[in-house]
């Protein structure tokens, strides 16, 4: 097991900063809980490009965020504030694709998030990381944007969601360092 | 079902992968020329010679992968392999294979024609889509004809050390059945 939470919690510390989340890899329960959000949300839960099939069972859920893949979450007061998947990890040429996701009740500390992110996909030595929004996902998109991630391209009538196919905004993050 | 369609080339047939197929489609995939265009995550003759016959043991509707061998006059000359498929969103990944040798031929076309006519006409899938690399001078020719690229994921491979460029190409339904009226695309024999 990666041992991801000390190391991403360990940003709260830098002076200056608002308080962030601390991270650690999903548990059991955790997958537990994040099934039950996955099937309550209204919005896409951790689009990829093949899916996701809005009808997994908890089985099916936790093979899918754990195969090739790192679920990390964060809780405040006891509940799941928020989580951080990457998946469909190329190791060996440091490619993988991310998703995230905020409870209502959480808002999004941009800068901590961006060293999160950071922090884990070099922990995992991932270089490079595709996001996939649809274009009404504003907010979405502006969190991406802050995380410097840059449009690559559209993929038209990719997503079935509310009732009718959407287009995909694929987006790229590459680590500068 | 076989699917067969006549070109100004011949006629070329798909069908469904059987377990007798999967030692000459995995040789076709240890070839240095298909191990050159196909993806980086490294894997063995003998992983490779699983996933084939998993393949051909594909029940569709309901698993999300399967196989096709193209023939052209009873002679294996391609290989389709649909994954990903979203039975939902009705989108599905196609890998393209051409046996070595013949990647510069007629069959190139056809194996391409061949997963349209699967996708859309079988599967009643909307969508179809495939990675190439920015490097594979030799695929992506024949593929921009008919495929819309739709994004460019800069650096997103490596070949040869260094970092390449990924293209993901697509086909919609609808853009299969206009170039089908377009340019007869081809005849359907039963």
């Amino acid at each position: 097991m990666l041992e991801l939470g000390t190391t991403v919690g360990a940003h709260r510390a830098r002076a200056g900063d608002r308080p962030g989340l601390d991270w650690h890899e999903a548990t059991g329960q955790d997958l537990a809980e994040l099934h039950d959000w996955y099937q309550r949300s209204q919005e896409p839960f951790a689009v990829e490009i093949s899916g996701p099939d809005p009808g997994m069972t908890i089985s099916t859920f936790r093979t899918w965020c754990t195969s090739d893949a790192t679920m990390l979450v964060a809780r405040t007061r006891g509940e799941l504030a928020a989580f951080l998947w990457l998946s469909s990890i190329q190791a060996s040429v440091g490619v993988a694709s991310i998703d995230w996701g905020f409870a209502p009740s959480h808002p999004v500390e941009a800068s901590s998030f961006a060293r999160t992110m950071r922090t884990a996909a070099r922990a995992l030595g991932l270089r490079k990381l595709h996001l996939m929004a649809m274009p009404d996902q504003h907010a979405r998109l502006e969190l991406a944007s802050r995380l410097r991630f840059v449009e690559e391209g559209r993929l038209r009538e990719h997503f079935f969601h509310n009732g009718k196919l959407n287009d995909l905004l694929c987006l790229g993050w590459v680590d500068r360092r | 079902m076989s699917v067969r369609s006549r070109s100004l080339f011949g006629t070329f047939a798909a069908r469904p992968l059987r377990p007798a197929d999967v030692e000459l489609v995995g040789s076709w995939l240890d070839h240095p020329e298909t191990q050159m265009a196909i993806e980086d995550e490294a894997s063995t003759p003998e992983e490779r010679r699983e996933l084939l016959r998993d393949l051909a043991d594909a029940a569709l509707p309901g698993d999300n992968a399967c196989g096709y061998i193209v023939e052209r006059r009873g002679e294996p000359c391609g290989f389709i392999h649909l994954m990903w498929i979203n039975w939902i969103s009705r989108t599905g990944e196609v890998d393209l294979l051409v046996a070595p040798g013949r990647t510069r031929s007629a069959a190139g076309f056809a194996v391409m024609q061949q997963s349209a006519t699967i996708a859309f006409d079988q599967l009643n899938l909307n969508k179809i889509y495939c990675y190439i690399y920015a490097n594979n001078a030799v695929s992506l020719a024949p593929l921009r004809r008919v495929l819309t690229i739709e994004a460019t994921m800069r650096q997103a491979a490596v070949r040869d050390g260094s970092l390449t460029d990924v293209y993901l190409a697509s086909l919609t339904a609808l853009q299969y059945r206009q170039r089908k009226q377009e340019i007869a695309w081809h005849e359907h024999e039963r």
